[in-house]
């Protein structure tokens, strides 16, 4: 049902770019955005994939840690973020530098180790 | 030879201890050739529902043939039965040749362990020395029947009961299932230093305490973020149990007997996998 209605969606959209150059020039843009948005994502997937800020905080020397963060680029550092739930009260702004990022994820990392340290002795 | 004896436990509720034993259970007696002995500790009775069945559960309940009525002669008095003959043989819905025996339980054990504690309180038992009781109760029960199985399999009730410590007590390993997110990790803190402290009494170490991440989604960041921190803080399990409809529905007692692939259906393989790792990990080669 979901497939037909799709389908039947596309031809509508075929049609109407086969015969209206400025719908088409507006599509083409749209989906070329698209598809950098995805492939910048999935790059930024696969560089940030080993990484975890909670064991490698624990793991690594201070400096090695920040070397790290100092090494993705904000959008990387917005995804650990995500990935790893480090800011669950959304108190991030949306034009944070990558420094100002690189040290949320710092704080954070630092609060939950010790949080967990403490855990261990629970 | 002496069975294995193993106490699957978390604090918290609902992570899947009982399917987790029910899983190894039925796998490892069936495909495994070994002889199991599930023992519910469980007031919920889930393990017991799940191997048993509703009607054999009644039957079994009604006969007095429950965990509740075998300590319930220790507390009440009344004539001695030998631990045996509470035992249901040859429980499951898995077809074929499989030794997997089972102790019901019932929600009337609740009450068998405060009636217990206030009896032998007002005699003048301290807290240690009931824990002591409960656990030499359940040690010579198990001894009782040792002989018979390769493998003992406890599902101890979310919380803390004395019969859950007994068991902890005398296990040679625990297995603590866990969904991978914090609250459930909150659930393996609040139990570890209980399980380290049954360990190294026994002078065991804490290599015997495996964690098992269960209910897992792959799609789930933050299912992916906890379980490799699991990994980094404990000794887990290589195999992990994804939340699947599959395990889900096997819970449900069919009345026609059937293979362990027409049961766990697609969950089928990864259950294999957790009962050879897990037979690995106890030494059951």
């Amino acid at each position: 049902m979901m497939d037909r209605t799709l389908s039947s969606l596309f031809k509508v959209i075929e049609d109407e770019a086969g015969t209206n150059a400025a719908f088409a020039a507006r599509l083409e843009a749209s989906l070329s955005r698209f598809a950098e948005d995805h492939v910048q994502k999935r790059r930024a997937e696969d560089r940030v994939g080993s990484f975890h800020p909670l064991i490698d905080y624990r793991k690594s020397a201070p400096a090695d840690f920040a070397a790290r963060l100092d090494g993705f680029s904000p959008v990387e550092l917005r995804l650990i973020i995500e990935r790893h739930h480090l800011d669950p009260s959304a108190t991030l702004k949306s034009r944070s530098s990558k420094k100002a990022l690189a040290e949320f994820i710092l704080t954070a990392a630092r609060a939950r180790a010790e949080r967990d340290a403490r855990l261990f002795e629970y | 030879m002496s069975p294995r004896t193993v106490s699957v436990v978390n604090m918290k509720g609902g992570v899947g201890k009982s399917t987790t034993v029910a899983c190894l259970a039925e796998t490892l007696a069936a495909e495994g050739g070994l002889r199991v002995l599930v023992i519910d500790l469980d007031p919920q009775s889930n393990v017991s529902m799940m191997l048993a069945g509703q009607d054999r559960w009644i039957e079994l309940r009604n006969g007095r043939r429950t965990i509740d009525d075998y300590f319930d002669q220790y507390v009440y008095g009344g004539e001695p039965r030998f631990f045996r003959e509470f035992i249901a043989p040859g429980v499951s819905d898995i077809a074929g040749e499989l030794t997997l025996d089972l102790l019901i339980s019932t929600p009337e054990f609740r009450n068998i362990e405060r009636h217990a504690m206030e009896k032998w309180i007002r005699q003048g038992f301290d807290m240690q020395q009931l824990a002591q009781r409960f656990s030499r109760l359940t040690h010579s029960a198990i001894e009782s029947v040792a002989d018979s199985y390769d493998l003992v399999l406890f599902d101890c009730p979310p919380g803390m009961s004395m019969f859950a410590e007994a068991a902890i007590g005398l296990s040679e390993f625990i297995v603590i299932p866990t969904i991978p997110d914090y609250v459930s990790r909150l659930g393996i803190f609040a139990f570890r230093k209980r399980a380290i402290r049954a360990m190294e009494q026994r002078r065991f170490t804490e290599d015997r305490i495996w964690t098992l991440i269960t209910k897992f989604e792959a799609a789930s960041s933050l299912h992916v973020s906890e379980a490799a921190l699991l990994k980094d803080q404990f000794n887990v399990f290589e195999t992990v149990i994804p939340q699947t409809e599959h395990i889900a529905r096997a819970a449900e007692w069919s009345d026609v007997k059937r293979s362990i692939d027409r049961k766990y259906a697609g969950a089928a393989p990864v259950i294999r996998r957790l009962a050879a790792e897990f037979r690995e990990r106890v030494g059951l080669i």
